[in-house]
């Protein structure tokens, strides 16, 4: 890294030059990726690692 | 078909190499370790038979050529992004400015936009990220078409950058290329893959095969030859299995951005790091999520004019994959994600696969130094009415054939792709046919002397995954990667002592297997100077590539912008002197 970049005098005033992104929001829904466990299995889980899984149904 | 066809060859081989294996381990009287060490090898040679049946089947194959609309200007708008995180900005920016002057040259730049997305944590990189910004929009008039912004926290990491993009402003664009702070793309090839995307509204994503460029290092050239001339092949074989189903490697890659946003928000996954977390290897994760929701996911090998940088010694290399290792064998809590196509969960399997391989090694090594421990006494008189001794059959032809066969597995694609290349006149770029031949047999030569460090580097990556000891994400070091014996020795010296000791034990334990172990336990034993030998730069024509005689052109741009801003800089150097001294 160049330290003489830490002086802006030789630089434009980013002000001038930087503009935002356009703001147009697109909706990113979070995708369900973990299975929820069921029956023995959520009970062996359960009591393996309390807290982290949630028996369905 | 192919999937079919590569799935069993390589189980047949694998089965194969097994049953030789348990045959010759048993010559002398079946015992447990006979049947570990035939599973084993049955799994590891799977990983070679499967990856020399990519290779085959890429040398062998040719795909149908990708729908694309050859007339008429670009409809859709698209974001070309650049996630940068504490990198140089100067060469980074010099990057986007070389892209949009070869964008400028299609003719078609005024649909593109760049947005360079920072999640720089060192407030002075910062800084003199906003500095460049604002002198790269001054240099190619950027103003409302390059976009600059830093999240204050970087949640997700890359992932977490892009998705922030998405949610904030990717309803303003149809497209989006995404790119690595190091990628490099043509613009024509820009255009061209706008172009397939706009030919086929189910594609969802489209991924370049991006070659290694800049390389200066002995390691680095090795590394950028063999992406330049095996790459294609494998990638084609690759892109043969995947079909639609097909690969995102994070960068160098387009997207459909309403599908991206539709499908590929990442959730936290629970419990804590390393397996819970942020999702780290996202772009498998994104790739397989794009297929679950109906879109094509497709690599077009013919695709040209799309480059990145390498890691240039081992020690980088090792990092990188540091990372990668905990982000794939995070993907064993996603393997049976409700939904996911068959392909994208054997992917998952098989990206696994990549760094618990090496364990079986080690563990087949292991087992065999071992194995004499185990193994009953000789038995010459098995028969208690038969007077006379029998001795065991000898089974060397079977150790020899199987060992032959192994090494076919890992040879006999690169051999063949030197066939390929010289009699479809590709090898030009590579110095002509002797030279590429010989580039290859360095290359094959390099990779397996270290092919025992990187095993010993994987094995302790997955060992400190499942002690749940987080990697982290520290920063790429890019540039000249030129090391000294000490940073080596520091890096590497527990591999050394494996090493000694494995080869101490086998002397003490199995002296008759000193010479099967020498060509894995000497590079181990070398491995500080191998690595700083493999580090420093690359003198000669050996591992020639297209690039050096005829640098693309978006890398001449590169090179005429840095040399440029370089002046700018020592310009404003002397200014400054001169203000101070006056």
């Amino acid at each position: 890294m160049d330290a003489t970049m830490n002086n802006r005098s030789f630089l434009p005033a980013e002000s001038d030059l930087v503009a935002g992104l356009p703001h147009a929001p697109l909706a990113m829904p979070k995708q369900m990726l973990e299975r929820a466990p069921r029956g023995l299995m959520a009970r062996l889980l359960g009591w393996i690692t309390p807290g982290t899984t949630r028996a369905e149904g | 078909m192919s999937r079919g066809l590569v799935l069993v060859a390589s189980v047949v081989a694998a089965v194969s190499a097994g049953l030789v294996f348990y045959s010759y381990g048993t010559a002398d009287g079946p015992d447990h370790v006979d049947v570990i060490r035939a599973l084993l090898m049955t799994i590891s040679t799977w990983w070679l038979a499967w990856g020399a049946a990519q290779g085959l089947l890429g040398l062998t194959s040719r795909p149908k050529p990708p729908a694309l609309r050859q007339n008429g200007p670009i409809r859709g708008r698209t974001a070309i992004l650049v996630p940068v995180y504490n990198e140089d900005p100067q060469i980074t920016f010099a990057r986007i400015a070389a892209m949009d002057a070869s964008l400028a040259a299609t003719g078609e730049a005024g649909v593109f936009h760049f947005a360079v997305l920072s999640d720089t944590r060192n407030d002075t990189i910062a800084q003199q990220e906003r500095q460049w910004f604002a002198h790269l929009v001054k240099a190619r008039n950027g103003t409302d078409r390059m976009f600059y912004r830093r999240r204050i926290a970087n949640t997700g990491k890359k992932a977490g950058n892009i998705e922030e993009f998405i949610t904030s402003a990717g309803a303003a664009y149809d497209y989006a290329i995404i790119l690595d702070a190091d990628s490099l793309m043509e613009g024509a090839t820009i255009v061209e893959m706008i172009r397939r995307m706009e030919g086929d509204p189910k594609l969802g994503l489209l991924q370049s095969l991006p070659k290694v460029v800049r390389a200066s290092s002995r390691f680095g050239r090795a590394m950028q030859f063999s992406a330049s001339f095996y790459s294609p092949i494998f990638a084609r074989g690759l892109a043969m299995m995947q079909g639609a189903t097909g690969p995102f490697w994070g960068h160098n890659a387009a997207v459909r951005v309403r599908a991206f946003a539709e499908s590929c928000g990442l959730p936290e996954l629970s419990g804590p790091p390393p397996f819970g977390g942020h999702i780290l290897s996202h772009d498998y994760v994104e790739a397989a999520l794009l297929a679950r929701a109906g879109w094509r996911v497709r690599v077009d090998d013919d695709l040209e004019g799309s480059y990145e940088e390498g890691p240039e010694n081992i020690i980088d290399h090792a990092k990188r994959d540091r990372r990668w290792c905990q982000g794939n064998l995070q993907h064993a809590r996603l393997v049976a994600a409700p939904g996911l196509k068959a392909w994208s969960r054997f992917v998952f399997v098989q990206g696994i696969f990549a760094y618990i391989a090496p364990v079986f090694w080690l563990a087949f090594i292991l087992a065999s130094i071992a194995a004499p421990y185990f193994a009953p006494g000789p038995d010459y008189f098995p028969d208690p009415f038969w007077p006379f001794p029998v001795f065991p059959p000898d089974a060397t032809s079977k150790a020899v054939g199987l060992a032959v066969g192994i090494f076919g597995l890992l040879l006999l694609p690169k051999l063949l792709i030197v066939l390929d290349a010289a009699s479809a006149k590709r090898v030009g770029g590579f110095g002509g046919t002797l030279r590429a031949a010989s580039s290859t047999f360095a290359e094959l030569l390099l990779s397996s002397i270290t092919a025992p460090i990187f095993l010993m580097f994987q094995t302790r990556s997955v060992s400190q995954v499942l002690m749940r000891r987080d990697g982290g994400w520290p920063a790429n070091n890019r540039g000249d990667g030129s090391l000294t014996i000490a940073d080596a020795w520091a890096a590497s010296w527990w591999i050394t002592a494996t090493g000694s000791t494995g080869l101490l034990l086998t002397w003490q334990l199995a002296p008759a297997l000193l010479t099967w172990m020498l060509p894995v336990a000497l590079p181990m034993v070398a491995a500080p100077a191998i690595i700083a030998w493999s580090s420093r730069p690359q003198q000669g024509s050996l591992f020639e590539v297209p690039s050096d005689g005829n640098p693309p052109n978006v890398l001449q741009l590169h090179d005429a912008y840095l040399a440029d801003w370089s002046r700018f800089v020592a310009e404003g150097r002397a200014t400054e002197r001169t203000l101070v001294n006056a």
